[in-house]
């Protein structure tokens, strides 16, 4: 189903580009919620709900995420992987975005289930055109029911035929 | 013709010196009466005698014919010679004829050594004469050697002097070849010992001398185990028995001991000494001390063990410093990028949210920070690339210069559409190189033409080869644009060197240093030629 809301989570060390990524999504008309988060180990705490993000009211579960890599602590990398072994989170798009071209980066992050992978642009406009193209085409997409809060539903399978996917 | 001396013997012999039976030449009347029987009998007697005489003196004669020396019989008063036999005859190549009546000293091969007067003296005087060694010159040239021997002795009532002489020749040369081995042996720096199958030491060079510590007269008639160490005494038996069975061991490397009890490193070569039979007599033993080459081999080893394990902790080294690289260039890609794209990011929003607010000169001080940060960002990519340019791994194939070229004029199309610009290309050679990194040469090269030839009214470019060294391809890319002041030629090709202002013409300046280092990976040079506002023709070459 499309989603009725979206939250939009931006993970990166850098308050600047935290700053610079979440007013591009503005200027490019996003007016739902986004929320910064300045390192990886935080981004685990916000899906995990530790803490003040226990309130999934304001802390939503995210529509999609982006994040850099090179971060102190918990990078990008740890990120990817925890959203990779919790299958409830592993549905959330998440899309990379870094200084990075390392060829090595670009691999492992897509092998740990990066659903895309960006170099930040250098311009200011290269970067409004990026976020506009990733928006765009996440929000067009159709992501598994979620509650009023964002939580995913279990699949309702009744009366269906076939095998159904497996519910935890 | 006959000769007469011999008839005297009653013997004939022809020029030759053959021999023809004496005829008989006594014949008996039929005895009529007892005196006649007793005178009869006397001659009988007689003749028996003389036959006798005739056989005796035959024998002897047949002994001169046959002898193996040579013989001369000489007149006692006058030394003329009298007789010759056939060996002598053989041996000068002098006949009979032409040396009888002659003196010794008359005869060609003895002219110059042997004096006719004085021999004659010295054989009255002693009754002997002897040369041990006289060189002669026989007939036919050749050199000979003989042992020269005159007696005086008495033959019936008158005396004779015999002359003996005999070739000395081969055994000189083989006492001279005997004596030169025996040099050779003796100063040889290898220990040369001969040993009979019991272990006898028999022979004892100089050499060995030098290397055992032994004087030959104190070794010599002694048993060899007294060379060997005591846990290696075995090899004494094993060598006499491979010995026995006719084999030779060679450069059998071992340790034997000095008098001095010092115990060197030697090699030895042991072969049989055999009678001209074959059965082996003997052993002779040529030993080698290698105590020095053994070090030098040994130090040779050790150094290039140390040599590998240098090579090791380099290569290490070098691939710490390749590492240290690789992050330096992460970190300058990643770290460097963020403040610029900070600095364009906020002054953006600045221009955003206070434009309206702002002086011209200030939205101006905006735009110039802006800029700077992009050619700051465009700098870093360069050096990046710069960078990785000296790293990246070369792949040499054959490259069509030519339509490598006309393929990269293909980028500039659009960028000199609008512009009045000629492009030359000259026949081309083909070269090994890595395609990607000579293309990126020619594009820098092109690309620099194009730039500098942005403010004539009429641009051209020139590619073509010029006449290089042994064994290269030398490719050139000309203009006729802006040049450059030969002075700076040297920084042409640094990094980051510039010789225009930005203002005039853009860029970073890391364009020629990429095609150098390009180049220069490729063993080859680069180099430029120009003047201000005349033009610039900028060379590189490449080996094959």
């Amino acid at each position: 189903m499309k989603k009725y809301h979206s939250t939009i989570l931006i993970v990166d060390d850098d308050a600047n580009d935290l700053v610079l990524i979440e007013r591009a999504f503005r200027d490019i008309g996003v007016t739902g919620p986004i929320h910064t988060i300045i390192g990886g180990q935080e981004a685990i705490a916000y899906m995990l709900g530790h803490g003040k993000y226990s309130d999934r009211s304001v802390y939503a579960y995210p529509t999609f995420i982006t994040t850099d890599l090179k971060m102190p602590g918990k990078d990008g990398f740890a990120v990817l992987e925890h959203l990779k072994i919790n299958p409830e989170w592993a549905v959330i798009p998440t899309v990379v975005l870094t200084s990075s071209r390392d060829l090595d980066d670009i691999k492992k992050a897509y092998m740990l289930g990066a659903s895309s992978y960006h170099v930040k642009p250098n311009t200011p406009d290269g970067l409004h055109q990026l976020l506009k193209v990733l928006h765009d085409y996440w929000m067009s997409c159709e992501v598994p029911e979620v509650d009023s809060a964002g939580r995913q539903l279990h699949t309702n399978s009744k009366g269906k035929l076939g095998e159904r996917f497996a519910q935890t | 013709m006959e000769t007469n001396i011999l008839k005297e013997g009653g013997l004939t012999a022809d020029r030759n010196g053959t021999l023809n039976p004496p005829a008989p030449q006594y014949e008996f009347p039929e005895a009529a009466d007892p005196a006649n029987g007793r005178l009869q009998a006397e001659v009988s007697e007689r003749c028996r005698v003389e036959a006798a005489l005739r056989a005796s003196e035959l024998s002897y004669r047949r002994l001169f014919e046959a002898a193996k020396d040579g013989i001369l019989i000489l007149d006692v008063a006058t030394g003329r010679i009298k007789d010759v036999n056939p060996f002598l005859v053989e041996l000068l190549g002098f006949s009979h004829a032409e040396m009888s009546g002659k003196t010794v000293g008359e005869l060609s091969p003895f002219k110059d050594v042997v004096s006719n007067e004085v021999m004659l003296e010295r054989l009255q005087k002693d009754g002997y004469v002897r040369y041990e060694d006289l060189p002669l010159e026989t007939r036919d040239g050749r050199q000979i050697a003989v042992e020269f021997v005159c007696n005086v002795y008495q033959a019936g009532d008158q005396n004779v002097i015999q002359c003996n002489v005999r070739d000395i020749t081969k055994r000189k040369a083989g006492e001279m070849a005997a004596l030169r081995l025996a040099a050779i042996v003796e100063s040889s720096d290898d220990a040369i010992v001969g040993k009979n199958l019991n272990g006898i030491i028999t022979t004892w060079n100089k050499g060995a001398e030098r290397i055992f510590g032994y004087a030959a007269d104190e070794i010599v008639g002694t048993s060899v185990l007294r060379l060997i160490p005591a846990d290696r005494q075995d090899e004494e038996n094993q060598i006499l028995n491979k010995i026995k069975a006719g084999e030779t061991m060679e450069h059998f490397e071992t340790v034997r001991q000095t008098k001095a009890g010092q115990l060197i490193d030697i090699s030895i070569t042991v072969s049989p000494i055999k009678d001209s039979t074959g059965k082996v007599i003997g052993v002779s033993k040529v030993a080698r001390d290698i105590t020095e080459r053994k070090a030098l081999t040994e130090k040779i080893s050790q150094m290039n063990v140390e040599l590998e394990q240098r090579v090791l902790e380099r290569t290490e080294q070098l691939q710490a410093a390749n590492e240290e690289m690789e992050a330096f260039s992460y970190s300058v890609s990643h770290d460097l990028r963020a403040p610029l794209r900070h600095v364009q990011g906020f002054v953006s929003l600045l221009e955003k949210e206070a434009g309206a607010s702002l002086s011209q000169a200030s939205l101006r001080h905006l735009t110039t920070i802006s800029q700077s940060a992009k050619r700051m960002g465009n700098l870093i990519d360069d050096l990046l690339a710069f960078s990785r340019i000296g790293r990246a791994e070369m792949q040499k194939v054959k490259v069509n210069l030519d339509q490598l070229v006309r393929e990269t004029l293909v980028d500039f199309q659009a960028e000199t559409k609008a512009r009045n610009l000629s492009v030359t290309i000259h026949p081309l050679a083909a070269v090994r190189a890595d395609r990607a990194l000579l293309r990126l040469v020619l594009v820098n090269l092109i690309s620099n033409a194009v730039k500098f030839t942005g403010k004539r009214a009429e641009a051209k470019i020139e590619i073509g080869c010029a006449p290089g060294g042994d064994g290269e391809t030398v490719v050139y890319v000309r203009d006729n644009g802006a040049g450059f002041d030969p002075e700076y030629s040297g920084k042409l090709f640094g990094v980051f060197q510039r010789l225009h202002d930005q203002s005039e013409f853009a860029g970073t300046g890391i364009g020629l240093a990429n095609v150098r280092r390009i180049i220069q990976r490729h063993g080859g040079r680069v180099w430029a030629e120009g003047a201000l506002d005349r033009g610039a023709t900028f060379y590189f070459s490449i080996p094959e």
